[in-house]
């Protein structure tokens, strides 16, 4: 008698029921990071019009100018805003989410690090329209930067282990029919 | 015989009276003091939104000068002394915009040599009597090569200082300047804009931020047109006085450039009226102490070799004390320090660290997902 795994009638494995709210939180999570990726993304390529004088100063970490950079990378979060509403694209998404929050991340390390004490100009000219102070969003920034972050990390691995138990439904099933 | 010998008598006590009343007069000169002259008057910096007032007192001998300049609407005050080596310059507290901080009633700074390059603007605007009664030809003759910097910006921060030529008319061909045109002249650029950055006259940048403000400033100069007029100064009336030609009236207009296919901004306007003329003959010299306690830059302890530079000494002054001697031991010794361990040119390193990780943590999860999907595959047909 060949090996098998214990499958309940649906065929998933106890760890694959485990998973499954687990799923639930990983689809909300992108969806929530969607909409923050558009709000953020949307505000930066509007800000990125806009006539400050310090989007004309040139970024310490990456050297090129503020507006080019608020603009390239307003567009990245955009497009990805989108990636992580279609079902179809949700694994890339998953995958961006965390590249891109983890790159943000390294890239306020980096500013500290070189001794750049002012406010990242993440939400561009929006706080300002806003009324609320660039401590303030800053703050709400490092918060949505760190729920991203761990966020990500988590769905991956939720989405990993969702992945292997698949993969043991895919071996049990292959092994049955071959026993067959 | 009795004759010659009177009179050989009265040759010799004429001499030695003649010895004996030269003597007495270089004494009494040498007691006296050197001849100052007392030059009080007044400018006025205007511009679209609003005319300022400074009161100013000028103190002029043969090689030194003294100045004091206050601003009259907010009461700031500036104190600039040359001693004959180097410029001792005192501002008060709320002036200074580099160093604020609650606990220096002034800054001090102290500049090598005659010419002044501001480490900072300060708001009693004390370049512009400078430039009136101590600019003069021999400034010229010496620095004919070299790229002067504008007094009126933060010199030693901005490499938009320099750049520009200065085109200088003199007063019927004497000492005095009549006019200058500060004109922009491309051919006084650096390529690199690493050379640009180690000029003598600016403040080597070793942190990353004010590298890049700096070299914003770099790049808004050279996008500076070529025979762009940024600066205007003009002396249209003289007064005479025991050492030299005093400006009675002059002014400085100052420009900057504006967006391409826009006119060019009128920064302020400086005029200049002389209010009396006084003589002092039995002057003494003039010595700059901290009436507070005070934060000093002190630029004649810069010093430079062919990995680093040692930008200016630092230190504090209470109240009452002079200004260190440019042979102070201790920040000699600081200097050569600096220049055997300090941070070496350059700052690439730190940012090709960060851009380096930014990109490897854009890249990371996309390799592992590629990897696995390769896993997974090779898994599939091993199954197969």
């Amino acid at each position: 008698m060949s090996e098998s795994v214990v499958t309940n009638r649906a065929g998933l494995s106890p760890k694959a029921e485990q998973a499954k709210p687990q799923g639930t939180f990983s689809r909300w999570f992108i969806v929530s990071a969607g909409v923050i990726l558009f709000t953020t993304g949307a505000a930066k390529v509007f800000s990125a019009w806009a006539s400050s004088t310090h989007l004309g100063f040139t970024d310490p970490i990456i050297g090129i100018k503020f507006r080019t950079l608020i603009l390239l990378v307003g567009l990245l979060e955009f497009l990805l805003s989108f990636a992580c509403f279609l079902r179809s694209m949700r694994r890339f998404a998953y995958r961006s989410v965390l590249s891109i929050s983890s790159a943000f991340l390294v890239y306020r390390i980096g500013l500290w690090w070189i001794g750049w004490q002012k406010p990242c100009a993440c939400w561009g000219d929006l706080t300002a329209a806003l009324h609320l102070s660039p401590e303030f969003s800053d703050n709400v920034m490092r918060l949505v930067l760190g729920y991203l972050v761990l966020g990500s990390v988590l769905s991956l691995r939720i989405l990993s282990r969702v992945d292997s138990s698949s993969e043991q439904i895919d071996s049990a099933t292959h092994q049955r029919y071959l026993s067959i | 015989m009795n004759l010659t010998r009177k009179s050989r008598c009265l040759e010799v006590r004429s001499i030695v009276c003649f010895l004996l009343a030269q003597f007495w007069f270089l004494f009494s000169v040498a007691a006296a003091g050197k001849t100052e002259i007392c030059v009080k008057g007044s400018f006025t910096l205007s511009n679209s939104n609003r005319t300022n007032t400074f009161n100013t007192v000028v103190f002029l001998t043969d090689h030194a000068w003294h100045i004091v300049s206050t601003n009259r609407a907010t009461g700031d005050w500036s104190e600039i002394g040359f001693d004959g080596d180097s410029i001792l310059s005192l501002v008060s507290g709320d002036a200074s915009s580099s160093q604020s901080s609650d606990r220096f009633g002034a800054f001090g700074y102290a500049y090598s040599g005659e010419f002044l390059s501001p480490h900072a603007p300060d708001s009693a605007r004390i370049f512009f009597p400078w430039m009136l009664h101590c600019l003069d030809r021999k400034f010229f003759l010496h620095n004919e090569k070299i790229s002067l910097a504008l007094p009126w910006t933060a010199a030693r921060f901005s490499p938009g200082a320099y750049g520009y030529r200065w085109d200088i008319g003199y007063l019927d061909n004497a000492n005095e300047i009549q006019t200058i045109r500060f004109v922009r002249d491309r051919g006084l650029d650096f390529a690199d804009d690493e050379a640009e950055l180690r000029r003598a006259g600016l403040d080597y940048p070793f942190s990353l931020p004010v590298r890049t403000i700096m070299l914003d400033a770099l790049a808004t100069r050279r996008a500076t047109p070529d025979g762009f007029l940024c600066g205007v100064y003009e002396v249209e009336q003289w007064a005479d006085s025991p050492l030299k030609r005093i400006p009675s009236k002059a002014s400085l207009t100052v420009y900057v450039p504006n967006h391409p296919n826009l006119p060019t901004i009128r920064l302020g306007t400086y005029e200049w009226a002389l209010n009396t003329i006084e003589t002092n003959s039995d002057a003494k010299p003039r010595v700059l102490s901290a009436p507070v306690r005070t934060f000093v830059v002190d630029y004649r302890f810069q010093a430079t070799n062919a990995v680093t530079k040692f930008n200016h000494a630092k230190y504090v002054l209470n109240a009452g004390d002079y200004f260190k001697p440019a042979n102070d031991a201790a920040l000699l010794a600081e200097a050569a320090n600096w220049l055997e361990n300090g941070p070496r040119y350059g700052l690439g390193k730190k940012r090709a660290v960060v851009v380096g990780v930014i990109l490897g943590v854009l890249l990371f999860p996309f390799g592992i997902w590629l990897w696995r999907e390769k896993q997974k595959r090779k898994g599939k047909v091993c199954r197969e």
